[in-house]
């Protein structure tokens, strides 16, 4: 037997899709334009309002350009994730974190008479994405759905495990089968007019009245969602309400240890911030993790000049720099020395894959430093941090850190 | 040694003559003097081929007719892997990226950016160079 509506619903999809694509390309190529002449008109503004003189009426007409300007510039950046021209970065984002920043900032925006929701899974999870983004998209969804619930009823945000196997991912263009989580936001209202929801996330596609909407949300939704690797999935009805669902590649579990692992609560963060430099994205994705689950503030910084420019953002204190030794562009080395002179009380952590440090025999370290050999394990790095911190190893010292667990990282 | 960012000696290669308007005076608000400008990637490698010592920093468009930027910083790394290359860029797709980042771009700065992102981007280099130079 053949199943004629499910073929048709898939080639329906692909056509939707292969749609976007294209016309994901046109609008890359527009907002590529209007950010160079954005770049002049905001830039010469802003330079003129600095430079202006007392006259209120010129000032705040200038003020008025700036402001336009820096609006137009959120509306390139939410077409260029449409069309996947935006660089998005790749961490492990813990849902028990993103629920708490979302509930904190959806309240007051989605007002008293929405009830809000959250259903976390019974285990946390983690997604493989861009934080920033994925908070972008999942507050576009909750504006979508208190605009469709016309300011009242129960919007609900839901996070559970999805294992997509291939005949799942058949039915979606864009599916590969894999571990997703699969986020969703349901709302009670209007639905989606079928005749329509195969154009909704084409960019300035709107059914909100003029001056409510400006038909980029779910666009960037489509965009992030794509270049995420994942997929999204819409149930709606009319009368109902309408369920969208983000399905996004699970991080690996592997990035969790246990406490015991970590050498229960010895090593602890108190408060203190730390800056990972490492090329290697799995290593640094996992460091962060392990950093973040013993309560540590974690930066991240892709190779040396990367942590220079972290360094140079951060206007909060740095505590720790755990660099890798050998990195593109500029090693681990040039940059401590870099960020020391800018910190001078900063610890200093070298992860190191060379046993005979034959990469640590360049002159003038900073003082401080520590050795962390790789591969390490959440242990190691547990201690090795908390003691660098408390300053209960010498500089340039490193000790054989048993390990109770056998899993090691880095190698 | 420390380089401050006065100290920069920034070739500008873009093809937007406002664009190189606004930059000259962004860079002139933070100290520097010593600005040269390059209206394509020919002319800017040209004028490396000959001067090279004269420059610490090429700020390059990405997006440009006849020579692109990443042309540019492909050939810049032939023959000095270490000058630091600021790409500018009004769209970074990821496969752009990659093959920016693997031809050794320094750093990215996207369109539209404000005097202070320009300014942080030039202190990282500054920072960088004083280190180069010990």
């Amino acid at each position: 037997m053949f199943d004629i509506s499910s073929r048709k619903l898939s080639d329906e999809r692909l056509h939707q899709s292969q749609k976007l694509e294209a016309i994901g390309q046109l609008a890359g190529g527009v907002a590529h334009d209007f950010n160079n002449l954005l770049t002049i008109i905001e830039g010469f503004a802003k330079r003129a309002l600095a430079k202006a003189d007392d006259s209120a009426q010129v000032r705040s007409s200038l003020a008025e350009v700036v402001t336009a300007a820096e609006k137009a510039a959120g509306l390139t950046r939410q077409l260029l994730t449409f069309s996947r021209k935006r660089t998005i970065a790749r961490e492990s984002v813990r849902i028990s974190t993103l629920f708490d920043e979302l509930a904190m900032l959806l309240r007051p925006v989605l007002g008293e008479r929405i009830e809000l929701v959250f259903l976390p899974p019974e285990r946390d999870l983690g997604v493989d994405t861009d934080p920033g983004q994925l908070f972008q998209a999942l507050v576009n969804l909750a504006i979508n759905g208190r605009d469709a619930m016309e300011g009242s009823g129960r919007l609900t945000v839901r996070a559970t495990a999805a294992d997509v196997d291939e005949t799942r991912a058949g039915r979606y263009p864009d599916a590969r089968p894999g571990r997703y989580v699969a986020l969703s936001v349901a709302d009670e209202g209007t639905g989606i007019d079928p005749k329509v929801i195969s154009r909704i996330f084409e960019p300035f596609f709107t059914t909100k009245e003029a001056g409510r909407g400006t038909g980029l949300g779910l666009p960037m939704v489509y965009g992030f969602v794509r270049q995420s690797n994942g997929f999204i999935d819409i149930d709606s009805a009319i009368g109902v309400g309408t369920t969208m669902t983000l399905y996004l590649p699970l991080s690996e579990p592997a990035a969790v240890a246990s406490a015991e692992e970590m050498g229960g609560t010895a090593f602890r963060a108190r408060g203190e911030t730390i800056l990972i430099a490492e090329d290697e994205d799995a290593l640094r994705r996992l460091a962060k993790s392990i950093l973040e689950e013993l309560g540590y503030t974690v930066l991240t910084a892709t190779d040396g000049i990367d942590a220079i420019e972290v360094d140079e953002d951060c206007e909060g204190r740095i505590d720790l720099l755990l660099t890798d030794v050998v990195m593109p562009g500029l090693d681990g080395i040039g940059a401590a020395q870099a960020i020391v002179q800018r910190r001078p009380d900063i610890k200093i952590v070298f992860m190191s894959g060379y046993p005979s440090r034959g990469d640590l025999s360049r002159g003038d370290l900073p003082r401080g430093v520590t050795l962390l050999e790789k591969p390490f394990n959440a242990y190691s790095l547990a201690r090795t941090l908390r003691e660098a911190l408390d300053g209960t190893t010498s500089a340039t010292e490193t000790e054989a850190v048993a390990p109770p667990a056998p899993e090691r990282y880095g190698t | 040694m420390t380089i401050e960012l006065k100290d920069l000696r920034v070739l500008v290669v873009e093809d937007s003559f406002q664009t190189i308007a606004l930059i000259r005076t962004m860079l002139t608000d933070f100290g520097i003097t010593q600005i040269y400008t390059a209206k394509d990637g020919k002319e800017a490698l040209d004028f490396l081929g000959t001067c090279d010592e004269l420059i610490d920093i090429v700020m390059c468009d990405w997006n440009m007719p006849r020579m692109s930027g990443l042309e540019v910083l492909r050939q810049v790394r032939t023959v000095d892997p270490d000058m630091p290359f600021l790409m500018v860029t009004g769209a970074a797709d990821p496969d752009s990226v990659l093959a920016a980042k693997s031809n050794g771009v320094t750093a990215y700065i996207a369109k539209p950016f404000s005097a202070n992102i320009l300014k942080k981007k030039l202190n990282v280099v500054a920072r960088l160079l004083s280190v180069r130079h010990g």
